[in-house]
């Protein structure tokens, strides 16, 4: 962390609201930050569920700052074992007016000769924002991880909420998502957005959390994570076989309205997934792709068993010399297999779970034809029972 | 002699009786300033969201409806409105995505058991912005799941013979 950003001098006490102790028993450690949620759902009683994306933030956020200030102190040395552990937070009770969350840490970081840098992360973000509110600056030096974090903070706000720090203080420091919009800088093309990526993991940095990503059309994007738990998926996913297993990245990645995706800020979840389904690969691959809301904005993302699944029927289909179907995703996530002609059509459904439906009806002959097949044989056995003329 | 009198002559009269009491469809009666169309050639157009056309093909999910439509698929008539105009109110208008219009007749449609109507005029019209020459599908009398399987597929095969109306810009 640069000189110039460097603890603030504050040393004063996390406040913590007057009669929350009194609420928890003695070996329950203190209330742990002074915050605040106000406005729009947050003052129509109780915390709302939507809500608890800032918390998950927040707790993001001490995680990288802690990190940041154990590195400044410990340049070149590995974060000590259970560091993160250590600083998880835990909802004590949710306090009126308008929600005041009371969080807790569940033991200290208790490093030999060092100080709790839980609790200085805490004063630190406290600091960070009330310049970022003052001067719409993030702190410099921080690492890439904790910016990611700090712009995290307030994403899930409406318009007239507030995610206010030091909460108890005479001075607040109130966060709204104009303010937000502002850190962002929403003026420029590049913008950050919550999805889903397609690839393979080329590399991997253990050390550093990061990664690079080789979408399916060549593109190496670089990438970082911040949930150490994460490694081990990533470095699973680096080693799959490269020719037919994917993975899809629920993820934070910067958007550039003209480019496209320029770089993976941070990382959710990581699932892998095989496609061997050649001629229909291209296609399947942009469909795992596909984001919540596509279509009309009620579009679920496709699920990976279907896709997999719809992959193996092709293989099989493929194997009769059946021409390639068309292949749409469905509203509710699953995927439908299609062939057409002159007065027929022929489909064959996979739901989410994997459930199958075949059809076919002929307005030529008047032919109708609607099965369940238990399996892939007595699906391939329907398809073949219909042939569209050269279609499949 | 009737179709059905010639059946019960040589012994066909389960399926003579079946034939004389199927009344056809049985459709909601229309709203008030609902019109229903008639007219065996005009169009019924129907925007179709880019991941459900590909390969020159579009999917049957065209004519599927979701639970927000209650049995009324909306679409344009083309008395009303132009293949392209009624592109340009979906994407422009309400911002939503779409690869280009397709059309299925009037004439199809009651072949295939069902209706066009009209219901821009009416009470019973989305709440604005409406589309231009606002229209439906009507779904609403069709209650086994089979039926509704052979409409949707057989306004799909009219709809791909057809080709589309008006094809979006890559």
């Amino acid at each position: 962390m640069a000189e110039s950003n460097e603890m603030p001098a504050s040393q004063r006490e996390v406040s913590v609201p007057p009669d929350s102790v009194q609420d928890m028993a003695q070996d329950v450690p203190v209330p742990y930050a002074d915050l605040k949620l106000s406005g729009g759902r947050f003052d129509h009683g109780g915390f709302p569920l939507a809500g608890m994306a800032e918390l998950a933030n927040y707790q993001r956020l001490v995680f990288e700052v802690a990190r940041d200030l154990w590195r400044q102190a410990n340049p070149g040395k590995r974060l000590p074992r259970r560091f993160d552990d250590k600083l998880n937070l835990s909802m004590t009770e949710f306090r009126a007016g308008s929600v005041i969350p009371v969080m807790s840490r569940n033991s200290p970081l208790d490093i030999p000769g060092s100080p709790d840098y839980g609790d200085q992360a805490v004063r630190y973000i406290e600091e960070a924002f009330a310049r970022i509110v003052s001067e719409n600056e993030l702190p410099g030096g921080i690492s890439y991880a904790a910016a990611v974090a700090f712009k995290r903070i307030g994403s899930s706000l409406g318009e007239h909420e507030l995610f206010q720090f030091r909460a108890s203080s005479e001075n607040p420091v109130k966060y709204s998502k104009k303010l937000r919009q502002r850190l962002l800088g929403h003026d420029t093309n590049v913008e950050s957005r919550d999805g889903l990526l397609v690839g393979q993991i080329r590399s991997l940095d253990s050390f550093e959390k990061k990664f690079v990503l080789r979408t399916p059309s060549g593109d190496d994007i670089e990438g970082s994570y911040a949930d150490a738990q994460l490694f081990e998926d990533l470095h699973e996913a680096h080693k799959l076989p490269e020719s037919t297993t994917l993975i899809r990245l629920a993820c934070t990645y910067q958007y550039d309205v003209e480019a496209g995706v320029q770089k993976i800020e941070d990382v959710d979840s990581v699932t892998p997934f095989r496609i061997e389904a050649a001629g229909l690969s291209e296609r399947l691959v942009t469909l795992a792709g596909l984001e919540d809301g596509w279509g009309d904005g009620d579009g679920q993302p496709v699920s990976l068993p279907t896709l997999e699944f719809v992959s193996k029927i092709w293989q099989a289909l493929e194997a009769q010399a059946t021409q390639p179907p068309a292949i749409f995703p469905t509203e509710e996530g699953g995927l439908q297999m299609e062939w057409v002609n002159q007065t027929a059509h022929l489909q064959v459904a996979v739901d989410p779970e994997v459930a199958l439906e075949v059809y076919f009806l002929d307005t030529g002959t008047g032919e109708e034809d609607f099965d369940e097949p238990d399996g892939i044989d007595k699906l391939v056995e329907f398809v073949g029972r219909h042939s569209l003329g050269g279609r499949n | 002699m009737a179709l059905t009198s010639w059946l019960s002559s040589w012994g066909g009269t389960a399926l003579a009786a079946e034939i004389s009491e199927d009344p056809g469809p049985v459709f909601e009666p229309l709203h008030a300033g609902e019109e229903l169309l008639v007219d065996p050639d005009e169009r019924y157009l129907r925007q179709c969201t880019p991941m459900h056309f590909s390969n020159g093909q579009v999917s049957e999910l065209l004519f599927k409806q979701s639970s927000q439509d209650g049995g009324k698929l909306s679409g344009s008539r083309s008395s009303r409105c132009t293949p392209e105009e009624a592109y340009e109110f979906r994407v422009n208008t309400l911002g939503k995505p779409s690869a280009g219009t397709w059309g299925v007749t009037v004439g199809d449609v009651i072949g295939a058991l069902s209706r066009v109507v009209d219901d821009s005029g009416s009470e019973s019209a989305p709440s604005p912005p409406i589309p231009p020459g606002h229209a439906y599908l009507d779904f609403r009398h069709v209650k086994a799941k089979a039926d509704e399987r052979r409409l949707r597929s057989t306004l799909t095969i009219i709809a791909n013979r057809s080709g589309p109306a008006f094809l979006a810009e890559v």
